[in-house]
């Protein structure tokens, strides 16, 4: 069996603690110290030589308690009505003069004012919630091209 | 959740990626560490600082995160967003870096954190605005700190691993520093008096959080070495406040004076 280094399992990897208390050590002496934060408790990140500050972080704000759902209605509805067929029709995206904007002086045609020329709007793949699906998964022409 | 802070390096396919990306970022003399050259008490100071240093680094790398995603939210240019990705990875290595050498002074010093809180909270504005507070916040005053502050422990460092450490760190802060600045320049046409007005209080409200580290009364006589020579520690950063964060935001008329 072949397996590819890229996608070997994490486990077969050698994981080791990079950074930590050394248990043998005099460590459970010292003070403990904790991130110096501001008011709304974000670490402030820069590395000025600090020891860190002997309180802990100011707690959050308490969160807003979730709505809560209304409860889901079940309708069912009867379809009697036959069935309707779409058909979509596409048309490229052109201007309709085949000719160099500069020597005519031509406005540029845009799709989406312009009455004669049906846009093709594309709009990113999205999830149920509506977050973008970020896969770059579409045809790149095959053998087509 | 707050935990001790312990961190773990998987190995293979991925640190192959690392080590591409930034060839021979570890070949530091981590073999000329002598620990007979340090007190109990150096040693123990020395890892409580730089354990602290692996969390701001690794902090660092999460605001650089946040700030790559806030860019890409308001559309900023796509260089711009790859040179906030590139920073936090930048940080991820300063991680190992620092992780190691904290390892090598004899481990961590108990140290508590709640990584679901590391990266920056972030405000309820619009997008541009968000990314505008984050580049205020994390590189136009983070940033712009640790740059000094790293540079003047490089030059009072002796031990030469902990130089090494300092040297590879310093060297990236330049750019960390600026890019707060590369987006405030592309931002610069929409930015609203209003906006500039705003952000100059999540600058002072930044500067506040690190004020009472040069505050402190040994700081006033804590002594370290600027280009010119001696100085006090407070000394040296009120003028790093001064110089590289409120003259620089200044110019592009966002006042963060206290």
């Amino acid at each position: 069996m072949i397996i590819d280094r890229e996608t070997a399992p994490a486990r077969l990897r050698a994981r080791y603690m990079l950074f930590g208390v050394i248990v043998a050590s005099a460590a459970s002496s010292i003070a403990t110290h904790y991130a110096l934060c501001d008011r709304d408790g974000s670490p402030a990140c820069g590395n000025i030589g600090q020891a860190g500050s002997p309180l802990p972080p100011p707690a959050l704000p308490a969160a807003a308690a979730p709505p809560v759902a209304a409860p889901l209605t079940v309708t069912v509805v009867a379809q009697t009505a036959p069935l309707v067929e779409i058909s979509i029709s596409q048309q490229l995206v052109a201007p309709r003069v085949n000719t160099p904007v500069a020597q005519t002086a031509q406005p540029v045609v845009d799709p989406l004012v312009d009455p004669d020329i049906e846009p093709v709007v594309a709009r990113p793949l999205t999830d149920e919630r509506g977050d973008f699906m970020p896969g770059n998964v579409m045809t790149k022409g095959g053998r087509r091209h | 959740m707050l935990a001790q802070l312990s961190l773990e390096w998987m190995g293979g396919a991925t640190e192959r990626r690392l080590r591409a990306a930034r060839p021979d970022f570890d070949d530091l003399p981590w073999d000329r560490f002598d620990p007979g050259r340090m007190t109990d008490a150096d040693c123990i100071e020395a890892r409580t600082v730089w354990t602290n240093g692996v969390f701001t680094e690794y902090a660092s790398a999460a605001a650089f995160s946040a700030m790559n995603l806030a860019f890409m939210q308001c559309g900023a240019p796509v260089d711009l967003c790859a040179a906030a990705a590139d920073f936090a990875v930048d940080e991820l290595v300063h991680v190992s870096l620092v992780s190691r050498l904290v390892m090598t002074l004899g481990g961590a010093t108990p140290y508590v954190a709640d990584l679901e809180r590391v990266a920056p909270r972030l405000s309820d504005l619009p997008a541009r605005m968000r990314a505008a507070e984050l580049a205020i916040k994390v590189s136009c005053v983070g940033e712009a700190l640790s740059l000094p502050a790293l540079t003047a422990s490089h030059r009072g460092a002796t031990e030469p691993l902990a130089r090494a450490v300092l040297d590879r760190l310093r060297h990236d802060e330049g750019p960390h520093a600026s890019i707060g600045h590369w987006f405030l320049a592309w931002a610069a046409p929409w930015l609203t008096p209003g906006d500039r007005e705003y952000l100059g209080k999540v600058a002072r409200d930044a500067i506040a959080v690190y004020a009472p580290l040069w505050l402190d009364p040994d700081a006033a006589v804590r002594p370290v070495l600027d280009h010119d020579g001696e100085t006090t520690y407070r000394a040296y950063m009120e003028h790093a406040v001064e110089h590289r964060i409120i003259r620089r935001l200044a110019k592009i008329g966002i006042d963060a004076r206290p």
